[in-house]
């Protein structure tokens, strides 16, 4: 279709209108209840312009939104009647909405005031009119209604009904008042709304916003608005592969989070899972319980589709050595592969995994699953060396290697500075967990034996680690650390667990010494507190006077955290705390050597250490030549549609550890698709 | 315009209601009832329709309250106009209508109101002279 708008020459498709041909073309008409997502409605009025067909005839007035572009057609957005018509609209609106806008949190941001601006309207001639029903269901989880902002324009009413075919917003109507509410004014947890936030993200002012806190606020909005994918150190595309994984397609599901993660069985064991802590379902009740559904998929993907999608790039010539075959070492070994190095990986122990293999004990996590994910990660044609101690890193580049990347890990075990610490009978979790991962080496340390008396010292997910573990071994175990119970640092299901199978747990205690009988270790002098802070002089606590006691112990475990264990005569320069110094790119003091994972960072998660591995392998292919791309397709993405529709008692749905549970979801990700308005200010004309 | 609805104003009187408007009956005081009717029958969707009635039922009920204000006469035509342009619905149109008829008919009673400051029928409350009560609303709100 030809046309003209203000003299200016526009082209369209038919069946396009003339507000849709305009805004395409550059041309701003102003709207208000139109939304490039929606079905036009045609009610505020405010794209009204003046129109004459080919045929002849006089101007017509037409709203823009709803009337098609025609061959021929001149259109004029001003005229006298067009400007009085819109100032007029405004000035109804206004006249039941707040005055000041100050006060909202859409300021600026918000559409309406735009239109208030552009068209230089307020609402003085009209009678004000306050509205009663405001407050109805004003008080719901995650989202605010500020109602008295509304407009009515009905966005979010058909948002919620025909992209989202629910319709869980209507008009309603009380003595004189329109406003926008529910089916007999009910909660929107007793409705069929699914908390997606659709109503939010199309809503033009500031009546529909969500709850403050729910979406970081130092992220692009875009990206804040899944929080599960935000907060995940790799974003993987959570809401994605539930919804495959709902559909029972367990490939797909896991193909979405090897793009991400070369190791999602191991991740579904023992993934700290920040996306569940920001999860926007803990709004409503609960958290999604993404880690156990990453597991599910994984054990049950009898396809493996995604294995025939993974490309090696052809051979660079170029040579990588990786030092440690922990998570961090192993991901980045695996993505430069594919980006066509040579790459070989030398590992100390005997077998590969680092802390997974040696620090996590197999009731989390099975043996034979991270054996069968990192002999996947191999396939690509990774050289594994174990049993390899490397004693210089930067005599790894002398002997042909293009670059290097130390990821070994915060290998060595903190002992608390308290007298009696080195005494025989005390060793650090770290060496306990090492010695119980050794086929029978457990058998060697005193205190795993049944009846024998074991203190673990500390608090987090490692000391639950060791306790558990000597627990299972029939050991009598106490666990003491210096938080209160409910502000440990393990994760709640490890403390849960952890005391169902016996470890007795003693919170809110500072460490006195180590007591000795016969040159050993005997028991843990403790004290009590009532808090705790670390500040410029370390440690600080607050003991309860009278509390002091000595727990018997035959052994002593220290889980304390670690620390990097490298010495200035690896190669590379190290910081005052003994961790490697590092650029900006990973690159440490030698050049073409890097350093990543809790080696530089200190301890941190499995999932960490996967992203440092993946960062690592984009620094080093870019130093390299490469581009640094490291992203990959392992499953076409598919354009989901908006339609949701109704699941009865969505609200209500309780946590489970089956698949159903994705239907919890709040698919927070649809968001984004929905297109945003555009100002006046972005139009050429 | 097109209509975004298709709400017939079912109820309300008809087109030519003022032209034979009962003895004893108030122009302006029929022309608020009329808007206030209307303005209950509105979805809700056309701003014209549901913002613009709604002014209509107001600003005529502070004409017949002696309580309106200098300019009203001229908004309400301005709103009857525009009303009739944006033409949401037959309701609206017809609403917008019957109070510009009632305007353009009975301009003396409407200047009697909204300027000397009296109901020559004594009907609208008002005015100190009223004799009696208003009769009560021959308009029904539709139920939705
Ligand atoms: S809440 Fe927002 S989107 Fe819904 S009708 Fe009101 S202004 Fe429009
Ligand atoms: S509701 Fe679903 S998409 Fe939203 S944060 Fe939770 S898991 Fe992610």
């Amino acid at each position: 279709m030809k046309a003209t708008v203000n003299g200016t020459f526009i082209e369209s498709a038919p069946g396009v209108s003339i507000l849709d041909a305009a805004l395409s073309a550059g041309i701003y008409i102003p709207h208000l209840c139109a939304h490039p997502d929606l079905e036009p409605q045609g009610g505020c009025k405010l794209c009204t312009v003046e129109v004459r067909r080919a045929g002849g005839g006089g101007p017509e007035l037409r709203t823009a939104c709803n009337t098609e572009l025609e061959d021929g057609m001149e259109i004029a957005t001003r005229s006298a009647a067009i400007d009085e018509l819109r100032t007029m609209s405004i000035e109804l609106l206004l006249a039941d909405h707040p005055k000041e806008c100050t006060g909202c949190r859409m300021y600026l941001k918000c559409e309406f005031q735009a239109l208030m601006q552009y068209l230089s309207a307020t609402g003085v001639r009209m009678r004000e009119i306050r509205r009663r029903m405001i407050g109805v269901n004003a008080d719901n989880p995650l989202i605010d209604r500020e109602m008295e902002r509304c407009i009515c324009c009905g966005r979010c009413i058909r948002i919620c009904k025909d992209v989202r075919g629910i319709g869980a917003l209507r008009y309603n109507h009380s003595e004189q008042e329109t406003y926008v509410g529910t089916e007999g004014d009910a909660p929107l947890k007793e409705t069929d709304c699914r908390f997606c936030g659709a109503c939010v993200e199309v809503c033009p002012t500031g009546a529909l916003q969500d709850r403050l806190g729910i979406f970081r606020d130092d992220l692009p909005r875009r990206e804040a608005l899944v929080p599960c994918k935000a907060e995940c150190p790799v974003h993987t595309d959570i809401p994605r592969y539930l919804r495959y994984a709902r559909e029972g397609r367990y490939s797909d599901a896991v193909a979405v989070i090897r793009e991400k993660i070369p190791l999602p069985g191991v991740l579904g064991h023992v993934c700290t899972a920040y996306c569940e802590k920001r999860c926007k379902r803990s709004g409503l009740d609960e958290a999604l319980a993404v880690r156990n559904t990453k597991r599910l998929a994984v054990e049950r993907d009898t396809e493996r589709a995604w294995k025939a999608r993974e490309r090696v790039r052809p051979d660079t010539g170029r040579r990588v050595a990786v030092v440690g075959a922990g998570p961090c070492g192993l991901t980045a070994a695996y993505y430069l592969r594919k980006q066509g190095h040579a790459v070989t990986v030398y590992e100390r122990e005997a077998r590969p995994g680092g802390m997974l293999a040696y620090g996590i004990p197999p009731y989390r996590l099975p043996a034979a699953l991270l054996e069968d994910e990192i002999t996947d990660m191999l396939a690509c044609g990774i050289e594994l060396k174990t049993g390899a101690e490397v004693a210089n890193a930067a005599g790894l580049r002398e002997e042909g290697f293009d670059a290097v990347l130390v990821a070994v890990g915060a290998a060595q075990g903190k002992r608390l500075p308290i007298p009696g610490a080195d005494l025989p009978g005390t060793l650090t979790a770290l060496e306990f967990l090492h010695a119980a991962a050794e086929p029978g080496g457990a058998a060697a340390i005193p205190g795993t034996e049944p009846g024998t008396k074991v203190c673990v010292l500390g608090g987090g997910n490692v000391a639950f680690d060791a306790a558990r573990t000597a627990a299972r071994r029939g050991a009598d175990v106490t666990l003491l650390c210096l938080e209160a119970r409910g502000e440990m640092l393990a994760d709640k299901e490890e403390i849960e667990d952890g005391a169902a199978e016996g470890v007795r747990i003693l919170p809110s205690k500072t460490f006195l010494a180590v007591a000795e009988k016969d040159g050993r270790a005997s028991g843990v002098s403790v004290q009590g507190i009532r808090r705790f802070s670390f500040g410029a002089e370390g440690l600080a606590v607050e003991a309860i006077p009278g509390t002091e006691e000595t727990l018997p112990a035959d052994v002593v475990i220290f889980a304390a955290g670690q620390k990097c264990a490298l010495k200035e005569d690896f190669g590379i320069a190290l910081n005052r705390a003994g961790y490697p110094d590092t650029a900006d790119d990973g690159q440490t003091s030698a050049p073409g050597v890097f350093a990543a994972g809790d080696a530089v960072t200190g301890t941190k998660a499995v999932i960490d250490a996967v992203a440092e591995g993946r960062k690592a392998a984009e620094a080093i292919d870019r130093f390299l030549g490469g581009d640094g791309d490291i992203t990959e397709t392992l499953v076409d993405k598919e354009d989901f549609p908006g339609e949701i529709g109704v699941l009865p008692g969505f609200a209500a749905l309780k946590r489970t550890e089956e698949i159903t549970e994705c239907d919890r979801c709040l698919l927070c990700d649809l968001r984004t698709g929905i297109r945003p308005v555009l100002f006046c200010n972005h139009y050429s004309a | 315009m097109k209509h975004i609805c298709d709400i017939t104003g079912e109820g309300l009187p008809e087109a030519g209601y003022f032209e034979r408007l009962p003895d004893g009956a108030c122009p302006v005081f029929e022309a608020g009832r009329i808007a206030a009717a209307g303005r209950a029958m509105a979805c809700g969707k056309g701003t014209f329709c549901r913002n613009g009635l709604a002014q209509l039922a107001l600003i005529t009920e502070a004409a017949s309250m002696n309580k309106a204000r200098e300019g009203d006469l001229a908004l309400l035509r301005q709103l009857c106009k525009n009303i009739l342009i944006a033409s949401d619905c037959a309701m609206s149109e017809h609403v917008a209508a019957l109070v510009a008829a009632s305007m353009d008919l009975h301009e003396e009673a409407w200047s009697d109101h909204l300027v000397r400051r009296r109901c020559q029928k004594g009907i609208c409350p008002g005015f100190a002279t009223n004799r009696a009560a208003p009769p009560q609303n021959l308009v029904r709100r539709r139920r939705r």
